[in-house]
């Protein structure tokens, strides 16, 4: 049987942070009522024009910048002529001809090895209007259109056809998140689908120049779901074309709860959105200095973090890969490492104890009253010997939960450690006493009779116990 | 010049019906104003004029990203051709 390979494009879109719309001063807060954030620009209504929001073109740039764009010299707004009823207008208006942000790329590791996926174009557009079903899209007989979202701020961002399986779409969307939520420009949110992506998917022989048809995948909301849509389109186009039929170039609506791809529409060939400038926003030109201006705003991105972590802190690359995966979390890290000095036992402490408090809440770092100096403080009491780390640990429970700082919690609860000796002899004499089948065991050299016994001790200390003093006295007991 | 079957294909991008009988009529008159516009370009030095878009010269006009009113719910839905739930409502939208 011939080997068959995917060819997969990635369009991804991102909603920004601007505090207004792309051509008009509506707000863009999302989960607001209903058709609120609404005038007569983003509804299309006649005799209003629209103004670029200067803020959103920094953004933009900046955004491709940050993706190793070049930023073209002339950016010019063109209408996209569609039907469609999310659309007021009746077009789109985005950058066709003349995108802003050019050549990009993202590095990625795929099974330890770097694989460049070349972004094509980063153009600006116009978000449209959001759907909202009545029951299931398929058996629904009316929608309903919300048009707060119709000209938020949307970057587009479009793939060179390099990506070639699931896995590597997912790869590279996580890279892309990461490095736009470092830059401030979107929070890139799946769930809240200030991120979207769609995935052309064509197959052909392997080895094959040849493109073969390509269908358009939609409403894919989480990694997840762009992986299960290609994993489920990929083997769909090679029966088709195996059993020597066509595959029909059509946009599908990817069904999360049946796990299949289905036909929505018949796909529009870029002629036939019929492009033209659109004479109301005029053109701009980008400033080289102004452009400089911007890549020196930029932040430390993501793989330069990265390699900071490894080179300068010392920290093995797993750690640094899952403190860079968020700039907030990458932040914390900085933030802390500044006031206790010691990367490794921060980096343990957010991968360990903090990360199991963030998965248990399903919260993100900067969404907590976690702050770097709490943690620092509680580093540092456990390095004076005022806690242990076990009770350090129910520590950080409450400062998670009150966001109070640690020395009020260890001093309210009574948690200092026990580090004086006449408090933990009278402890364990009865521990010793009231386990004698133990000490047997002890003195016939079973090496768990001892941690038992320590373990009693903490229980009755409630885990205060000064671990090195309660293990050299324990034994000196009991081979005394 | 184009033909019936370029024309019937911006009409349907347009939504624009065409009865059959009318068809042939259309194209005529498409192709007599296309004829017009290439014989008046004929006609006319456009050696030095760059293809132009934009009616002024303007570029480069931005506003700052500063929020404005909006409209009150009753006016944005008041032309509305049927709303639901403080929703424009449309016809389902999959192909059947």
């Amino acid at each position: 049987m011939q080997e068959m390979e995917a060819v997969i494009g990635l369009e991804i879109h991102v909603e920004m942070n601007t505090e207004t719309k792309i051509f008009c001063g509506c707000r863009t807060a999302f989960g607001a009522e209903t058709n609120t954030q609404v005038c007569p620009i983003c509804l299309g209504l006649p005799g209003h024009k629209p103004v670029l929001n200067q803020k959103a073109v920094e953004w933009h740039a900046k955004a491709a910048l940050a993706l190793n764009c070049e930023i073209a010299p002339y950016v010019q707004f063109d209408r996209k002529n569609y039907f469609y009823a999310d659309l007021p207008k009746g077009y789109q208006i985005s950058q066709f001809f003349y995108p802003m942000g050019i050549n990009g790329h993202v590095d990625i590791e795929v099974n330890g090895e770097t694989r460049r996926i070349r972004i094509r174009q980063i153009h600006l557009e116009e978000d449209t209007g959001k759907l909202l079903h009545m029951g299931n899209i398929t058996a629904s007989p009316s929608s309903l259109v919300d048009f707060n979202r119709a000209g938020v701020p949307l970057l587009e961002i479009v793939t060179q056809p390099d990506v070639r399986n699931a896995e590597e779409a997912r790869l590279f969307l996580q890279k892309l998140r990461t490095i736009i939520q470092y830059t401030g420009v979107s929070d890139c949110k799946m769930e809240e689908g200030s991120m979207r992506c769609d995935a052309n998917v064509s197959v052909r022989p392997k080895g094959s120049d040849i493109l073969g048809q390509k269908t358009e995948l939609k409403n894919m909301n989480s990694f997840r779901a762009v992986t299960r849509g290609i994993d489920y389109e990929i083997p769909r186009q090679i029966d088709l074309v195996l059993d020597g039929e066509e595959v029909i170039p059509q946009t599908r609506h990817w069904d999360e709860a049946k796990g299949v791809t289905r036909a929505m529409r018949t796909k529009y060939l870029a002629t036939d959105y019929r492009c033209f400038p659109d004479p109301n926003v005029p053109p701009f030109k980008n400033d080289p200095a102004w452009v400089e201006e911007i890549r020196q705003s930029l932040p430390e991105l993501p793989d330069a973090r990265y390699a900071r972590l490894v080179k300068e802190d010392g920290l093995p690359p797993y750690d640094a890969e899952v403190i860079t995966a968020s700039k907030a979390m990458a932040d914390f890290y900085d933030q802390t490492v500044a006031l206790v000095k010691e990367p490794k036992t921060v980096s343990n402490w957010l991968m360990g104890e903090v990360g199991r408090c963030l998965n248990t809440a399903g919260k993100e770092i900067q969404e907590t009253a976690l702050t770097p100096k709490h943690l620092a403080e509680l580093l540092g009491l456990v390095k004076k010997g005022v806690i242990t780390g076990k009770i350090a640990k129910d520590v950080m429970d409450e400062m998670f939960r009150s966001g109070q700082d640690p020395e009020t919690i260890v001093k309210e609860k009574g948690l200092v450690q026990i580090a004086d000796q006449s408090e933990l002899d009278p402890v364990i004499d009865r521990v010793i006493q009231a386990n004698p089948k133990v000490v047997e065991d002890f003195h016939a050299g079973k090496d768990r009779a001892l941690g038992f016994l320590v373990g009693q001790v903490m229980k009755e200390t409630r885990g205060k116990a000064n671990p090195q003093m309660l293990n050299e006295l324990l034994r000196r007991k009991l081979q005394g | 010049m184009i033909g019936v079957d370029e024309m019937l294909q911006a009409a349907e991008a347009a939504r624009l019906e065409i009865p059959n009988d009318e068809a042939g009529g259309f194209l005529t008159e498409i192709n007599r104003m296309f004829a017009f516009v290439k014989e008046s370009c004929a006609n006319l030095d456009l050696g030095d004029v760059p293809p132009t878009a934009y009616i002024q010269p303007r570029m480069n006009v931005f506003r700052p990203d500063e929020p404005q009113g909006s409209l009150p719910l009753e006016i944005a839905l008041a032309n509305a051709p049927d709303e639901d739930e403080r929703c424009f409502k449309v016809p389902r939208i999959m192909e059947e």
